[in-house]
């Protein structure tokens, strides 16, 4: 009994990642939807700079988006970790193996951080100023492409 | 009285480099199941074709083989139900010994490490632990496992990490951990939280196929997944 | 006498199970190095609009249109293949994990047709415009 409850919350052995990697992969079938939805389906099939920093100056969708670049990246490289505790099994190349892998996610999750949050909403107000001009140029002439 | 041809796996270490498969024609009759081919071949034919068998009615386990690449016991296999030519081969994954007898070692030994005996360290009853039905029918078909090694030796995860439990050990594991006198999942946690473990199943359902009492061990797992994260929690 | 313990690969019949496992691995893995691609593509927003949108013109050209039908079949059968390993880890879907894999095809197949048309579509649009299929 004590043995048990000195276990209890460590999930030293692979449960939590085992659990996190259904949620976080649940998580994703949604955000992924919405994701091709709005990025690929509803809007002509064009990615366009004005609607990417237009949505990324909100920090509504900031948080949205950072939710969803840590989701990936942990399914990911979880992903990854199986993969190696399938194959590899001498500790060295093993310990190595996973290193890399959340090296690289590590890494994937800075690149995401920053594109995401040095977005400045000084840019909105911009907008809402009118006095971006090429941005309402660029406005216009998407809404001409419309 | 079909005519029947077999190709059957060998392989003697002492004598051969490499494995190959040799082939016999053997006439059968129509209610014959794998084994009694088998042994045919070997009292009538070839005596150096090497297997284990022992009750020939699907209890003791011991002839579970792969049969035209799919595992189960060649006593309880009919012929009729299988088309062509019967390649016989020894159960994969494991190290092989002589033609179909391969070597069960690390299957027993991950038998062990899930503790397979009931763990309650409390004082006695007076009389014996009451189980009602419906806490037995928690155990459901576990308990019927015959050990044949026929899942665990059908299982991917496996073939690629011989350190895994597999769905065997899992099985037992879940009849203890299911059965409501038995008190030791803190004794067997570590074997099964462990990457060697539970989490090696990714439910590729090999074994509920290859079972040949039917039983479930891909469900089984799953449920004892979900009791070791709520003793986690 | 190694190598003899791994003739299940080789010899052992593949079923359902085995083949959506090793789907889901391979989608993943191909999901893996896509995603890390994707990443450092967006990033080039940082670098203003003019990287921003040269780096678009390259990744948005004909090429990889029909390349991301390719990349929407990776998404779609490891995303609807994933549902079906919670409704076997949770829901106790075992029983039913054959029916279950078909109904990833055909779900799946008919939305990554009906997406991969749409794909298709606004690369053909593309063409008929005078864009060049290759952008390098």
């Amino acid at each position: 009994m004590l043995k048990m409850l000195a276990r209890t919350g460590t999930g030293s052995g692979g449960s939590n990642a085992w659990v996190l990697q259904r949620i976080s992969g649940l998580l994703l079938v949604v955000a992924l939807f919405l994701h091709y939805l709005f990025l690929h389906f509803l809007n002509g099939g064009d990615v366009t700079w004005n609607e990417v920093t237009t949505r990324l100056a909100s920090p509504l969708f900031k948080t949205i988006d950072l939710i969803f670049l840590v989701s990936v990246l942990f399914h990911a490289g979880q992903g990854l970790v199986i993969n190696i505790h399938d194959y590899i099994h001498r500790p060295a190349p093993r310990v190595i193996l996973v290193s890399l892998a959340w090296l690289l996610m590590i890494v994937l999750l800075i690149t995401g951080t920053v594109t995401i949050v040095t977005l400045e909403p000084g840019f909105l107000q911009e907008m809402q100023m009118g006095q971006a001009a090429g941005v309402i140029d660029a406005i216009q002439s998407q809404g001409v492409a419309l | 009285m079909p005519k029947r041809t077999f190709k059957i796996f060998r392989f003697n270490p002492e004598t051969d480099s490499k494995p190959s498969y040799k082939t016999y024609d053997v006439e059968c009759e129509g209610w014959w199941t794998v084994l009694d081919a088998l042994n045919e071949i070997k009292w009538f034919v070839d005596g150096t074709v090497t297997y284990r068998r022992s009750c020939r009615h699907g209890i003791c386990g011991s002839c579970a083989m792969m049969i035209n690449g799919k595992n189960d016991l060649a006593c309880e296999l009919q012929i009729k139900t299988l088309k062509g030519t019967i390649t016989v081969d020894p159960l994969p994954g494991f190290e092989i010994y002589r033609d179909l007898a391969v070597n069960m070692d690390p299957f027993y030994a991950a038998l062990k490490r899930v503790k397979p005996w009931l763990i309650n360290n409390d004082p006695y009853p007076s009389k014996e632990r009451i189980q009602s039905p419906e806490e037995f029918k928690l155990m459901g078909d576990s308990i019927a496992c015959i050990l044949c090694a026929a899942c665990t030796s059908s299982c991917p995860s496996f073939w690629s990490d011989e350190q895994y439990l597999g769905p065997a050990a899992l099985l037992k594991a879940y009849r203890y951990t299911f059965d409501t006198r038995d008190k030791g999942l803190g004794d067997r946690i570590d074997a099964l939280d462990n990457k060697h473990g539970l989490w090696r199943c990714h439910k590729i359902t090999n074994c509920y196929h290859a079972c040949p009492k039917h039983l479930n061990p891909t469900e089984q797992i799953s449920k004892l997944q979900r009791r070791i994260i709520e003793e986690k929690m | 006498m190694a190598s003899l313990r791994t003739r299940g690969y080789s010899h052992y019949r593949w079923r359902t199970g085995q083949i959506a496992w090793l789907l889901h691995r391979l989608t993943g893995l191909a999901l893996v190095l896509y995603v890390s691609m994707h990443i450092w593509v967006v990033s080039t927003l940082q670098l203003g609009e003019g990287t921003f949108e040269a780096t678009m013109a390259v990744v948005q050209a004909p090429l990889f249109r029909f390349l991301e039908v390719g990349l929407l079949f990776c998404v779609i059968y490891h995303a609807l293949n994933g549902l079906r390993l919670i409704a076997i880890d949770f829901f106790g879907a075992t029983e039913k994990h054959v029916p279950l894999f078909w109904a990833v095809i055909i779900l799946g197949g008919a939305a990554w047709i009906w997406g991969g048309s749409t794909m298709i579509g606004h690369a053909l649009h593309q063409l008929e415009h005078g864009q060049a299929f290759f952008p390098f």
